[in-house]
């Protein structure tokens, strides 16, 4: 995990001594909340992280974002207010203070300040979007309340975006019935096993695959046929990055261009390895006759049988997959 | 190229203009969920597709979560008709009719 992702977000790029800022206000979030876990078993960060990342596509500036990664940090760690102000300027303690002090959702309503509700409101966005892994009470307590008061907030602060996904995602956690509960619950179980920065964007669509399919039948085969390729899933999106691949290939397609072309053609083969076939053929001889005729008669199929299957191979696997 | 990939790629190029979403596509190709969405995870790590997450307002509409809907690239479009074309001929097998001829280069 690292800023990468908010800086991404960003439809324009920081100056440097913003953006130094931003990575500072990580540094100490992950810092103080080394120990943490959220209830998914991922790392506590992946939360600032990602309410900073919904700030940063509504292109708010870099002290909110400083904000949203530091968020949690006095409420939820030991760190107070002073070690904050030491490290950040007074407007972003401030955000950050304001946040813990909306505590109940009734709070929204008298609250003047717009930035620290905007804030909030990403907070809420972000809890909302990975709402599965809280008891399912808590999930129709905390959706209820978003469609009661955080989206009509958002309303008022013309952000529509969000006030769309926020009674989108609150309504379908009302109105799902027990049985697709259940059956996401198994795949959100199953899909910890993929990398924490994309889980919630596959989970939110097999959520949505799973309202769509017609029966209990069909979900349940949906989900025993996800499970099994979730394995493969994860190995596929824990492969290194196109960069560092596109950094590799050059060398590996040399390689496998050589390869391919040496076990093209027989002639070419047999002329690498009937020298030490035959040096292995007749170094035997010279101790045990017998051995060297075994050598001999076994030796040359299998390696043909496994030039063969090299040449297939190197053939069916000429592009990428 | 397996050939699970290659139903899935087959898919897209097909009708390159059209947006999937990943049950169209298990519909589409007879494939399960558990081989779809690693193939659907690796077209997009290869850039070969785009996603984009469905309007909100049509799930509230429809009362159901949003769903992602996926859409080859112009990468995708040149790389997977030669990807698939060099399998075909690699397995001496006739490409498929929707596959363009130009000059048998592909």
């Amino acid at each position: 995990m690292s800023i990468q992702p908010i800086l991404a977000a960003l439809p324009h790029e920081l100056p440097p001594e913003q953006l130094r800022m931003v990575e500072r206000a990580y540094t100490v979030a992950a810092f103080w909340h080394r120990d943490h876990r959220r209830r998914s078993g991922e790392p506590y960060i992946v939360h600032p992280v990602a309410v900073a990342m919904i700030l940063a596509e509504l292109d708010m500036d870099h002290e909110l974002l400083c904000a949203a990664l530091l968020h949690d940090v006095l409420e939820d760690s030991a760190c107070t207010d002073t070690e904050l102000l030491r490290d950040f300027d007074e407007r972003i303690v401030a955000l950050v203070r304001g946040l813990n002090a909306l505590r109940h959702s009734a709070d929204l309503e008298w609250c003047a300040d717009e930035r620290v509700l905007t804030l909030k409101l990403a907070d809420r966005l972000h809890n909302q979007r990975t709402m599965e892994f809280l008891p399912r009470d808590k999930q129709r307590r905390k959706s209820r309340e978003t469609l009661r008061a955080f989206a009509p907030a958002a309303a008022r602060l013309g952000l529509e975006p969000i006030r769309q996904e926020l009674e989108q995602l609150a309504g379908s956690v009302l109105s799902a019935p027990a049985e697709i509960r259940f059956t996401f619950h198994t795949v959100a179980i199953g899909a910890t096993i993929l990398p924490a920065e994309v889980r919630t964007r596959w989970l939110a669509e097999w959520l949505g695959e799973l309202h769509a399919l017609p029966g209990g039948c069909a979900r349940l085969r949906f989900v025993v046929r996800l499970l099994w390729g979730m394995p493969r899933m994860a190995a596929v999106l824990r492969r290194p990055p196109l960069s560092v691949r596109d950094l590799l290939r050059p060398r590996v397609r040399v390689l496998l261009r050589c390869v391919r072309w040496l076990v093209r053609s027989d002639a070419r083969v047999w002329t690498l390895l009937a020298p030490p076939l035959a040096w292995l053929v007749l170094d035997t001889a010279a101790d045990r006759l017998g051995d060297a005729m075994v050598i001999l008669i076994t030796v040359p199929p299998v390696l043909a049988a496994g030039v063969r299957a090299v040449r297939a191979r190197l053939e069916d696997r000429r592009y990428g997959e | 190229m397996t050939m699970t990939f290659q139903l899935v790629l087959g898919a897209f190029l097909e009708a390159p203009e059209r947006e999937f979403y990943g049950l169209e596509l298990m519909n589409a190709t007879g494939l399960a969920s558990g081989t779809i969405y690693p193939i659907l995870g690796r077209l997009e790590g290869l850039g070969w597709v785009e996603s984009r997450q469905e309007d909100p307002d049509v799930g509230t509409r429809e009362k159901r979560p949003t769903r992602r809907y996926y859409k080859v690239t112009a990468d995708g479009l040149e790389s997977g008709h030669a990807a698939i074309a060099r399998a075909h001929r690699s397995r001496k097998q006739p490409a498929p009719w929707w596959l363009p001829r130009t000059g048998g280069a592909l």
